[in-house]
């Protein structure tokens, strides 16, 4: 069984976030493997090793440096990686991400059990790409998922998802789709033999005339949605302290609470 | 007045043709056994990876000689330095008597031994047979009723090494009291004193005839002949060992490790089989004697840590038998079955050991060998290290801040850019923590201040700089150092700098020490280093004198590392404090618990290295602790809080004292 996995790269968490002509600066940014990915891809390496799983592919859709991302996914124990690279997919929003994805992997024929996805990526956070993908190939879906049993030769799969007060399970027939959150693994360190092995495994490139694509079908063209402009959230203002004795405190505070927010 | 050449004795007096000839076979063989044993050994270390070690050959055998005749090393234990002392003097000069002995006896044409030199000789030896006899009596006192901790466990061998060398002596004194009572007391043999003592009572009771002298100089003889062939196959296998282990020492700074050559191409990194060790290292597990004093000093241990560095080099030697002596399948032995992954993590490479060991063992080189394999190979490390390994991946410090951040802490402060300047004189190094811990900012601001005071011409790498890679090293991640190691070179080799100031140990060890392997070739100086020299020259000038008790914790890597200990004593006196050293104190400080990448580890196992070290430190009932590394201050304010002591005790860095007295 083939599983395939979705990669994106991501700014890495600690990025701080500029803004040059009402777009992203990016002039200063560090690129990492979205680490929600990096819980799926660890899932999907693990059933490997455990024998449930016969090839684990990574995918990822972005620019040149998405391939970072893929070798990253390599180094966990990814067997192979497809980089769907295009200029015109500049632009695009998730919709025309997850319709390109869906022509990847019918390219790379359809024989999966499942796909695997980080639950969101930290820097879009919309969440929507996994669910998309479900509903265009009319797939079973479990999102947010800390727990994954599969049965390839049953052909279903049960996962646990955290609600609140407790957990879901789902039983899902296989192929199905599963969004990986915290709490599902932890991701290994690679060891460095796997880091140089990865650098020496393949990575197919498609562009969009390989996955039979038009360039009006994709990018702002093809997207319904439309990025207008990017601002940073306001500057936090410091904090006023009132000291004193207590009554003063609080007689300052009623004040405060009246008069300047007027909430009673 | 007698004729001299009747002052002398007669070698094989009262001895039968047999019994010589014996000696002779006996004594052949005896020697071909321990010398086979030895040669056996030299095979083994053949097996390891080469290693250059022949450089500066004349220091190397003038430093070995210092530590084998004057016991530098051993004697800075007192009770077991002297015990030692009086073992080899005494050994030593009965072996050379022998040699004399022997010449006498069986060169022809040869005759010296009458005479003056007869009772020299004479007197010597049975000074010399004195000597040991304490020396091993010493020695039985310390195990059989001292048993310190150090020692334990204890082998058969130990305790039958001192009874055989026991036997030696006192079956000599014995032969030689016989023969004096024989001869019938003849007065020059004044000059045998113990002997001539000895033979009074021995005549009183009737120990005195031929027989009797030919059964104690056979027992003597066997012993003698024991002995030397137990050379080879005991702990005594160091008489021989150990010597060349000096000679052969790593004359770098304590915590330098090698490089892993052709990262790119390599197929194993760090330990996997005992014979990619290199001869020296292979070499420095015959040399270890099981003394205990490494164990003694080791923070780990003494903080209920599984590491015990004697132990670790023990279950490698016994590793090593088993792979290169009983040829075991090394897929099915490895050294990880002996030694575990907490005992390899326990270390904060501290160097404490090294500083001991009086063969010179090199402990640290051993175990980041090993953490390379936990590391590069098995990816087995503690789960802590996945995020700091992570974080300096991708924004070069282990805390995980934006890189885009590394010069925020020098807002406001007006500090030139290198990139913008194009050139200075210093290039001010600021270190991960320099550059995000809130703590340290401090310290780097008071440095700046001092440095301004002085008008020294610097610059900093601002973003640019990325983490020294220390932590990683260290911590066995050899991939990642050499990247971190491998980028800062080539930015400061691009700016052509030449001199540097670290304001952190780590930093200073590692680019001084570490970062010519890489072609950065620096004058690394460390902060506290500068400012002493600037006090000295005058170039800064204090404005007023600070009162107080101050006690200095020396960080490992800027004393033991690199032998800088006065520097930052100096600065403390002339800044008008008085300085009451810890116990631990200099070569023998005790680490902060934070190298070794220890920082960036829980300390789930035994107590905690910084409380102990703070309860050193607050022993003296200082006023204020002065240190000179981030991370020694960060160990220091945790262990402070967690003692309540943080308000009443000063805690500071010696770079912010100075700037204060420069005010």
């Amino acid at each position: 069984m083939k599983v395939v996995v979705f990669c994106k790269s991501v700014p890495d968490t600690e990025t701080r976030v500029k803004l040059k002509d009402n777009r992203l600066d990016k002039s200063e940014i560090k690129y990492i493997l979205n680490p929600y990915d990096e819980f799926a891809v660890e899932e999907a390496v693990r059933m490997k090793e455990a024998g449930k799983v016969d090839e684990v592919v990574a995918i990822s859709m972005g620019p040149e440096r998405a391939r970072e991302a893929l070798r990253s996914a390599l180094a966990i124990g990814a067997d192979r990686g497809i980089l769907i690279k295009d200029d015109v997919l500049d632009g695009s929003d998730t919709y025309v991400t997850a319709k390109v994805l869906v022509k990847a992997l019918e390219k790379d024929g359809a024989e999966y059990g499942m796909l695997l996805f980080g639950q969101q990526a930290i820097d879009g956070d919309t969440w929507h790409v996994p669910g998309q993908v479900a509903e265009m190939l009319g797939l079973p879906q479990a999102g947010s998922i800390i727990k994954l049993e599969v049965d390839p030769d049953a052909g279903k799969a049960v996962a646990n998802r955290l609600v609140e007060g407790g957990e879901e399970v789902h039983e899902m027939s296989l192929p199905c789709v599963v969004t990986c959150r915290k709490g599902l693994n932890e991701p290994r360190y690679p060891s460095l033999p796997n880091i140089m092995k990865a650098k020496r495994k393949p990575i197919q490139d498609y562009s969009i005339a390989d996955l039979d694509l038009s360039p009006e079908e994709v990018g702002k063209a093809g997207s319904f949605t439309e990025v207008l402009s990017y601002s940073l959230p306001p500057k936090k203002e410091a904090g006023r302290k009132v000291e004193g004795e207590p009554e003063e405190v609080v007689q300052a505070l009623v004040k405060f609470l009246k008069e300047e927010i007027k909430v009673i | 007045m007698i004729n001299p050449q009747e002052i002398t004795r007669h070698v094989y007096w009262n001895i039968p043709l047999l019994f010589k000839i014996l000696v002779y076979v006996g004594g052949l063989g005896a020697i071909a056994l321990a010398a086979w044993a030895v040669y056996q050994r030299l095979q083994i270390w053949k097996k390891g990876r080469d290693e250059e070690r022949k450089d500066n050959l004349k220091e190397r055998f003038i430093f070995a000689a210092k530590n084998i005749f004057l016991h530098t090393r051993i004697l800075k234990d007192q009770y077991p330095g002297i015990m030692h002392l009086a073992i080899f003097w005494g050994f030593l000069v009965l072996f050379i008597g022998t040699i004399l002995v022997a010449i006498e006896a069986d060169v022809p044409f040869v005759h010296f031994y009458y005479g003056v030199f007869y009772l020299l000789v004479s007197l010597a030896l049975d000074m010399a047979g004195l000597v040991l006899v304490i020396g091993v009596c010493m020695a039985l006192y310390r195990r059989l009723k001292e048993k310190p901790d150090r020692l334990q466990p204890e082998k058969t061998e130990d305790n039958l090494i001192l009874y055989l060398l026991l036997a030696v002596a006192l079956t000599g004194f014995l032969t030689e009291a016989v023969r004096i009572a024989a001869q019938g007391f003849p007065r020059f043999e004044l000059y045998s004193p113990v002997g001539f003592l000895l033979a009074i009572p021995l005549n009183i009771i009737g120990v005195n005839g031929t027989l009797a002298h030919r059964l104690f100089w056979l027992i003597h003889m066997v012993c003698s002949f024991a002995f030397i062939v137990y050379i080879g196959y005991s702990k005594l296998l160091h008489i021989a060992v150990t010597p060349a282990n000096i000679v052969f020492r790593d004359r770098r700074s304590y915590g330098v490790v090698d490089p892993i050559l052709d990262m790119e191409e390599a197929e194993s990194f760090g330990l996997t089989k005992i014979e990619e060790l290199s001869w020296k290292q292979l070499m420095d597990l015959d040399a270890c004697m099981r003394c205990g004093r490494c164990q003694e000093a080791c923070p780990a241990h003494n903080t209920d840590k599984p590491l015990s560095p004697k132990n670790l080099i023990q279950d490698l030697k016994e590793h090593m038998n088993e792979r290169l002596v009983q040829s075991k399948d090394p897929e099915e032995y490895t050294p990880y079955q002996k030694i575990s992954d907490d005992v390899l993590w326990a270390c904060t490479t501290c160097a404490a050991c090294m500083e001991e060991c009086p063969a010179y063992i090199e402990h640290i080189d051993k175990i980041i060998e090993m953490r390379r394999y936990l590391s590069l190979m098995e990816g087995r490390i503690p789960e802590e290290l996945n995020q700091t390994f992570r974080n300096m991946e991708n924004n070069y410090n282990p805390w995980g801040v934006g890189f885009a951040n590394r010069a925020d802490w020098a807002e406001g402060l007006d500090i030139p850019i290198l990139s913008e300047k194009g050139s200075a004189e210093y290039l001010l190094w600021v270190g991960c923590a320099g550059a995000y811990d809130d703590r340290y900012k401090k310290v780097l601001k008071a440095l700046v201040e001092i440095l301004r005071a002085a008008n020294l011409d610097f610059a900093i790498l601002g973003t640019e700089e990325k983490c020294c890679g220390d932590w990683a090293r260290r911590l066995g991640n050899e991939y990642l150092f050499w990247m971190m190691a491998t980028e800062n070179v080539e930015i400061l080799n691009g700016y052509g700098v030449k001199k540097i100031i670290t304001a952190c140990p780590h930093g200073y060890h590692t680019l001084k020490n570490e970062y010519p392997q890489f072609s950065g070739n620096y004058q690394v100086v460390h902060h506290t280093q500068l400012i002493a020299q600037l006090l000295e020259e005058g170039k800064i000038s204090l404005k007023k004198t600070l009162e107080g008790t101050f006690t200095y914790h020396d960080s490992c890597y800027l004393g033991r590392h690199n032998h800088v200990y006065d520097e930052p004593r100096k600065i403390l006196q002339r800044l008008g404090l008085s300085l009451k050293e810890m116990e631990k104190t200099r070569e023998k400080g005790f680490c902060c618990g934070a190298g070794g990448g220890r920082m960036w580890l829980e300390e789930k196992i035994g107590t905690r290295i910084n409380y102990a070290r703070c309860d050193q430190a607050l022993a003296v009932e200082p006023q204020g602790i002065a240190t000179a590394c981030p991370f020694c201050l960060t160990m220091f304010d945790d262990g402070l809080k967690a003692k309540d002591k943080i308000e009443e005790i000063q805690l500071k860095d010696i770079a912010e004292l100075v700037a204060e007295a420069i005010k």
